[in-house]
């Protein structure tokens, strides 16, 4: 083989895998509430949402709520952001943000962004889901 | 084909494309135009957030606009005025029918390299006007100054490398203006990730040593990766 063709592809093998590194950070990973005070950088938390505790706040123009993941770990979530229309009556929410400590050194997870899951939407009174192709309507 | 080496025949491209720029100033005079109507613009909404600050989540005060916010935004200014300029070189040849003459006197390698160099130099050129004229318009601050410079030559490097591969595609088809930016996109998106993710470095003030290498190294590496995959696949575009 060529020797330039040889340096070329050496280069852009070393190249390629530290810029896929340096990738890696960029996207959030799916953590729990423990691990997420742990690593104390970005990352995304999943749990129910403690509807009870919800409120929103003037003065850090945020909304406020109790998060409680699958450990039963709770974590105040500190969200700022346009509040997501089915918000009150998700059972569930992804948010993605960064712990922080507050001035008790409690930890706060301050979130810019938040998915929120909503099966509900699309059961009936009775709870079935609706199989809507083909506009047959027909009850799965 | 001529006899001198792929080097000497790249500094000879280099220096044609420099005189032709002297004469005609089409690149400059287009990336220029658009560099300091988009400062001029800036300039006068900064006036609305100028020393606005709110409250973030614990109750500090921070700025509206941060310094992180404001290299965001020189970068946006970089990006679209780069692209505004850089396909020129390639366009230039192909519309002029001097493309034909570069292939039979010059190595496809040596062109690559040629029009390279020439788009890195008139980046780095305009970041030289554009970048200390911005930070005195918005005050930037250059956060940690042992990064800044390795971050804004890395930034210049792969933004230089990514418009000269794409301007090469794109002088082949008929409306390569639109094709250069349908085809710079995808590419510039992970370049911008990358430089966003390194230039938040200069302003943070828990970064660790082996997030700067791996931020810094990722950006400059992108650079070089895109450098080495097109100077292998370039006489793809060029002899066909």
């Amino acid at each position: 083989m060529n020797k330039a063709v040889l340096i070329g592809l050496l280069a852009v093998s070393v190249a390629m895998g530290f810029t896929l590194w340096a990738f890696s950070s960029s996207m959030t990973p799916y953590v729990d509430i423990h691990q997420a005070e742990q690593m104390g950088e970005r990352v995304q938390v999943r749990g129910k949402i403690l509807h009870n505790t919800v409120r929103w706040s003037d003065r850090q123009h945020a909304l406020i709520f109790m998060l409680q993941d699958k450990n039963n770990d709770q974590i105040e979530v500190v969200y700022h952001g346009a509040k997501p229309e089915s918000f009150d009556t998700a059972p569930e929410t992804a948010a993605s943000g960064i712990v922080e400590r507050g001035s008790s050194g409690t930890p706060i997870f301050v979130s810019d962004s938040m998915v929120v899951k909503c099966p509900s939407k699309y059961d009936d009174e009775k709870g079935l889901r609706h199989n809507i192709h083909a506009g047959t309507g027909a009850k799965v | 084909m001529n006899s001198m080496p792929w080097h000497k025949q790249a500094a000879a491209l280099w220096k044609k494309d420099i005189r032709a720029e002297m004469r005609t100033r089409v690149a400059t005079g287009s990336m220029g135009v658009f560099a300091l109507s988009a400062l001029l613009l800036i300039a006068l909404s900064m006036l609305s957030v100028k020393g606005v600050e709110y409250r973030d989540a614990l109750g500090r005060l921070k700025p509206a606009w941060d310094d992180a916010g404001k290299m965001a935004l020189l970068w946006t200014l970089l990006c679209f005025a780069a692209f505004t300029g850089l396909a020129h070189p390639f366009v230039h040849e192909e519309e002029s029918g001097t493309s034909l003459a570069l292939r039979l006197y010059m190595s496809a390698e040596a062109v690559y390299a040629g029009k390279l160099l020439f788009n890195l130099t008139t980046l780095a050129a305009m970041m030289l006007v554009i970048t200390p004229a911005y930070m005195l318009l918005t005050g930037m601050n250059t956060g940690r100054l042992i990064l800044f410079f390795p971050i804004m030559i890395g930034g210049c490097f792969g933004l230089g490398s990514v418009a000269t591969v794409v301007a090469a595609l794109a002088a082949k088809a008929k409306s390569s203006g639109a094709l250069f930016g349908a085809i710079g996109l995808p590419i510039l998106v992970v370049f911008l990730i990358l430089l966003m993710q390194a230039a938040h470095l200069c302003y943070a003030g828990n970064a660790t040593p082996i997030s700067i290498v791996k931020d810094v190294g990722g950006l400059v590496s992108f650079g070089v990766m895109i450098v080495a995959l097109s100077a292998m696949l370039f006489h793809f575009i060029w002899d066909d």
